[in-house]
């Protein structure tokens, strides 16, 4: 992905004036924007070009927009969700945060200022967890056993009690782990899993 | 208590000249006592036991009206028993004029002092400002009076049975008031009568048959008072409810009209606001978009105010029964087009089907649709039915439209409130059209197990 474009926003939403709307704001503001008219269409996108978020209705008609949030997930782990609805409710509020992993909850009419503040968060969050995943993706899979234990804690002789491996090993593993993620201590490892997980 | 004694006390001295001595005393003292003893009890009961006793007055007012005479006669008489056995040679008056005197006393004095003492300031709900019955209801309590009186004197084997029975149709019809009415005037004829009568025990006869006939006027009109009370107690209720249920069906129209704005607005505002920034060199134009834009600010604030106030209200969701629900529906819309009732088949499961939502809207939200295929189809079949889909509840309204179906008149929104109500209960609504011109709406919504399973 070349780092020089403008970020990549997906607007969804069954009201093609209002996606539309939004997709020129957002260009307006110095972002890459487009707008779908249905879920279905911004995945079959998502397929070849990787967005760094999307801004999506919650209630559609084929697919709401928690739906597509976890069908996201499976083509670009590092998009920010931003949901926005024209019914509210507080209990959709906390699952679009908690269980969808969505950087906030937007009423209708929108809020201008406030959606390009969490467009502008949502964006920087995605190349966060972008480069965290991608330094994560070079370790092997003992690799990343030692790392889960290390970042929970633990000391290198409780992980190789706990993975039935010499103290040795763990430490050559460790020393793996810090070359190919590049950091040079534990705190470094820790905000590195902090960055690949969900939240900010 | 008080006044009893005093009164007693009078007569029986000064009016009666008899000497003052302990059993005098007694005498005098007894049956106030009793009486106030057993008012005293009838209004603790009343107290005490509010859910049974709490009719207004009648219930309370009759217990008194039955218990203080018989108490009174009862103790009265016990007393005179023992002082037989005391002193033989002691006088003593029948217990039985003593309760007829008391009993006919309490039915015809008692009205009037309850009428004096109730407390003119209190809202008129009640019994005691029921308008004067119709002049056909009048006549006919007349005719029937006069019958029953004209058969008790015609007729003297019979007693005063038809009087009585007069009095209790002539209770039950008019209430407590024609009761009283009716207890009075028998009252008057009934002395007249008695005063005629050959010996003590006609006389006694003739005020035995008036207190029971009294006793029974007055407990139909009772009864008569506290059903006419219950019924607008109900009728009351009724109202309330009917103004809760078209309150509640208004505040689910108003948050799904404020979901429909919100989207247009959003767009409004976005486009405006762009509009007045790039118009800058335009003034005219600039101006104009400004004023735009700052009108769509105004209508946003004011859109998610009214959401406060309706939107995020809304009660907490309940299991509905789409079984009762459905079927409602569909009596509802017929009752609306009455022509049209013939045409709708309703197709309802054996087992029930629970949804958890808010049953209002949901009505609602069906509602519109089967008025839509009402509305398409005017002569044609509608067919409604309800099934279980693994986890959903399957509603599907099938209605062939005719080729030239008379304008509704509508604008659509019934079809998108339905649709944003379904949405809301985490259900969709789909419309398809068959290749022979039938048009099938489908609802699902997530069912849940039955809440008394």
């Amino acid at each position: 992905m070349n780092e020089n474009l403008p970020p990549l926003i997906h607007v969804v939403d069954d009201d093609d004036d209002l996606g539309a709307a939004i997709a020129r704001l957002l260009v307006r503001h110095g972002y890459w924007a487009r707008s779908f008219a249905t879920p279905a269409a911004m995945l079959e996108a998502c397929a070849h070009e990787q967005c760094q978020c999307v801004v999506t209705d919650v209630i559609m008609n084929e697919m709401d927009g928690f739906t597509l949030a976890e069908a996201l997930r499976e083509y670009n782990p590092a998009a920010a969700v931003i949901f926005m609805t024209a019914w509210p409710t507080t209990a959709n509020a906390v699952d679009a945060v908690r269980c969808y992993g969505g950087l906030d909850y937007l009423e209708k009419p929108l809020d201008e200022t406030r959606l390009l503040t969490s467009i502008t968060e949502g964006v920087a969050w995605s190349k966060r967890r972008r480069a965290a995943l991608n330094r994560l993706a070079q370790l092997t899979a003992r690799e990343k056993q030692v790392l889960e234990l290390l970042t929970a804690g633990m000391s290198n002789k409780v992980v190789a009690a706990n993975l039935q491996i010499s103290a040795k090993t763990v430490e050559d593993h460790r020393a793996a782990i810090m070359a190919k993620t590049g950091t040079n201590h534990i705190s470094g490892l820790i905000a590195l899993v902090r960055d690949a997980s969900f939240g900010t | 208590m008080l006044a009893e004694l005093l009164a007693q006390g009078v007569l029986w001295i000064a009016v009666a000249g008899h000497p003052l001595s302990p059993k005098a005393v007694v005498d005098i003292i007894l049956p106030p006592l009793t009486t106030g003893c057993i008012i005293a009890a009838v209004r603790w009961e009343e107290r005490r036991n509010q859910a049974d006793l709490a009719i207004d007055n009648p219930l309370p007012f009759g217990l008194a009206t039955i218990l203080v005479p018989t108490g009174t006669a009862l103790v009265r008489g016990g007393w005179q028993w023992l002082w037989a056995r005391y002193d033989a040679s002691a006088t003593s008056l029948p217990t039985s004029a003593f309760l007829l005197g008391d009993l006919l006393g309490v039915l015809v004095v008692a009205p009037i002092f309850l009428w004096l003492t109730e407390d003119k300031a209190k809202p008129r709900n009640n019994i005691q400002h029921i308008l004067w019955p119709p002049r056909r209801v009048m006549r006919q309590a007349v005719l029937v009076f006069m019958a029953g009186w004209l058969l008790a004197i015609l007729l003297p084997d019979l007693r005063l049975m038809p009087v009585m029975l007069a009095m209790t149709w002539l209770g039950l019809s008019l209430g407590s008031k024609g009761a009283w009415i009716a207890i009075i005037l028998s009252g008057g004829i009934t002395l007249l009568w008695s005063a005629l009568a050959p010996d003590v025990p006609t006389r006694l006869t003739l005020h035995i048959g008036l207190v029971i006939a009294a006793v029974s006027a007055y407990l139909a009109g009772s009864y008569t008072d506290a059903q006419r009370s219950a019924r607008q107690a109900i009728a009351r209720r009724n109202r309330l409810l009917f103004q809760a249920e078209r309150l509640k069906t208004l505040r689910a129209m108003s948050v799904a009209v404020i979901h429909e704005i919100s989207q247009p607005l959003s767009t409004l505002a976005i486009e405006s606001r762009h509009l007045a920034t790039v118009s800058q060199k335009d003034m005219e134009i600039a101006e104009s978009a400004a004023i735009v834009a700052r009108k769509v600010d105004t209508l946003s604030a004011m859109i998610r105010r009214l959401r406060q106030f309706g939107g995020r209200a809304l009660d907490n969701p309940a299991p509905v029964s789409l079984v009762l629900l459905i079927g409602e529906v569909v009596k509802l819309a017929a009752g609306e087009a009455a022509s049209k009732a013939g045409a709708v088949k309703l197709a309802l499961p054996d087992e029930d089907i629970v949804v958890l939502g808010q049953e209002i809207e949901l009505t609602q939200a069906f509602l519109n649709l089967v008025r839509n295929a009402m509305a398409a189809s005017p002569a044609g079949p509608i067919i409604i039915s309800l099934t279980r889909h693994e986890q959903d509840a399957k509603v599907t309204i099938t209605n062939l439209p005719a080729s030239a179906a008379p304008d509704s008149g509508g604008f659509g929104v019934g079809s998108l409130i339905a649709r944003t109500i379904i949405a809301t209960h985490g259900g969709g609504l789909t419309r398809e059209e068959s290749k022979d011109g039938w048009i099938v709406h489908e609802t699902r919504l997530p069912a849940i197990g039955t809440p008394y399973e």
